[in-house]
């Protein structure tokens, strides 16, 4: 399956991660947006301009990350992700929610050349806290984001570890702070080998880019 | 289990629609945060301070509509809203992220002109002359054209969709943009949904509630003179 998208979007990187997870990361290739992305080839193939998209074999596209993610995790063999109870179901997507929709969209702002000085400093200090003090709430405190084994959420949040060290640590963001249930994971992800795939992986899309 | 926020809020109404599909409407007591929203229970409730909140028998507190939709839809019984075909119920799950990243996200400057009178001229221009018109093209791109969001039947992009049916008419089009303009499956699933009991129901709810809040505005401004 192709997943259409550069290696440095951690939104990118969370499909692979859930492909890694299923030990399944071979079904995968990342092929880059043809033309470059917002080209006419980009809109063609993706009318919203984004990443990451994955072509299907009729030629239709998936877009969203949690979309595509949550497909995998079905339609690829290997261990389930998305929760085992309705209530873990549901705290898996509350958990990726809360990365996608506080989390990430603080953390987008803070990426070079995205805000000026002022907003930047506004969303370190405000918006990317409240962000982790909502991780820090719902998380698990088993250094798993739900329950105790990986699922959807932690292949939300796995990616922006690498942010937080290359990025975050720019802007005064090196980390989750003195949050121990976030602490904990982030101590048991650098053993995990899908979060140092990940790292590793974005660190080496980030020096191609030169 | 008690479900907390205003059917005004399209994030509460997913919530709510998706019960009314499975016919559970009466198996979930739904609430007002005590002291309305951002006061000291809600927060104490919920530290996000949001709607919609789910809070379970047990004390647990589930937050972010589409995980306590999906939650409704597991539990409860009556028609399915997610397929059971992966690719199908990846189309229902991007559409109803299209509703949170993109029509939520250029509605938002009128809705808060008329909700929360916050009212910035240069921001609802650029909502209606680019981020709306944007927004309606890539969601008639994705949009099935069956009269449902996805497939034939009622499905949670259903539920997340049609809200912002009701805020078109009452938020935005005093604005200028009061329909889908020449996209015929957008057309044809506004039709639809608008036929039946569900949407119908829907638009009920959200009125209400806009009603009560129109005529506390109207009451406090005269108590105000």
């Amino acid at each position: 399956m192709i997943i259409y998208g550069h290696g440095v979007s951690p939104f990118v990187q969370r499909c692979f991660v859930v492909a890694d997870m299923k030990g399944q990361f071979d079904a995968m290739t990342l092929a880059l947006v043809p033309d470059g992305l917002h080209s006419d080839a980009h809109k063609a193939a993706n009318p919203l301009g984004k990443i990451p998209y994955l072509e299907m074999a009729d030629g239709s596209v998936l877009v969203e990350s949690a979309a595509i993610a949550a497909y995998l995790d079905m339609v690829l063999d290997g261990p389930p992700l998305a929760g085992d109870s309705a209530e873990d179901r549901a705290r898996v997507q509350m958990m990726a929610a809360l990365v996608d929709g506080y989390f990430g969209r603080g953390f987008e702002r803070l990426w070079p050349g995205r805000a000026d000085e002022e907003t930047v400093q506004r969303v370190v200090s405000d918006d990317m806290q409240k962000a982790m003090d909502a991780l820090e709430h719902f998380a698990s405190d088993t250094g798993f984001l739900v329950g105790n084994a990986l699922t959807l959420a932690d292949a939300a949040l796995i990616p922006w570890l690498f942010h937080l060290r290359v990025f975050g640590k720019k802007v005064g963001l090196p980390d989750f702070g003195d949050r121990p249930k976030l602490a904990a994971w982030q101590a048991n992800m650098s053993k995990q080998d899908v979060a140092k795939g990940a790292f590793e992986r974005a660190s080496t899309a980030l020096r191609d880019m030169g | 289990m008690k479900l907390y926020g205003s059917n005004l809020s399209p994030f509460v109404e997913r919530c709510i629609i998706t019960l009314d599909v499975k016919g559970a409407l009466d198996q979930v007591e739904h609430l007002q945060p005590e002291g309305g929203m951002h006061s000291a229970a809600h927060f104490a409730q919920n530290p996000m301070g949001k709607i919609p909140y789910l809070i379970l028998d047990d004390g647990t507190l589930l937050i972010e509509s589409q995980a306590i939709a999906e939650y409704f839809d597991a539990i409860f019984g009556g028609p399915t809203l997610l397929p059971d075909d992966p690719l199908e119920r990846a189309k229902v799950q991007m559409l109803c992220r299209l509703y949170d990243t993109h029509i939520i996200r250029g509605f938002a400057p009128p809705l808060m002109a008329l909700i929360w009178q916050r009212k910035d001229d240069a921001a609802i221009a650029n909502a209606i002359e680019k981020d709306i018109p944007k927004a309606f093209d890539d969601l008639e791109y994705f949009i099935g054209d069956q009269g449902r969001a996805v497939g034939d039947a009622w499905t949670l992009a259903d539920a997340a969709l049609t809200p912002m049916l009701f805020q078109l008419e009452a938020f935005i089009k005093p604005f200028g943009i009061g329909d889908f303009g020449d996209r015929p499956k957008l057309n044809r699933w506004k039709d639809a949904v608008l036929a039946a009991d569900i949407g119908k129901n829907a638009m009920q709810r959200m009125g209400a509630v806009l009603e009560k809040m129109m005529a506390a505005r109207a009451r406090a401004a005269e108590a105000a003179q």
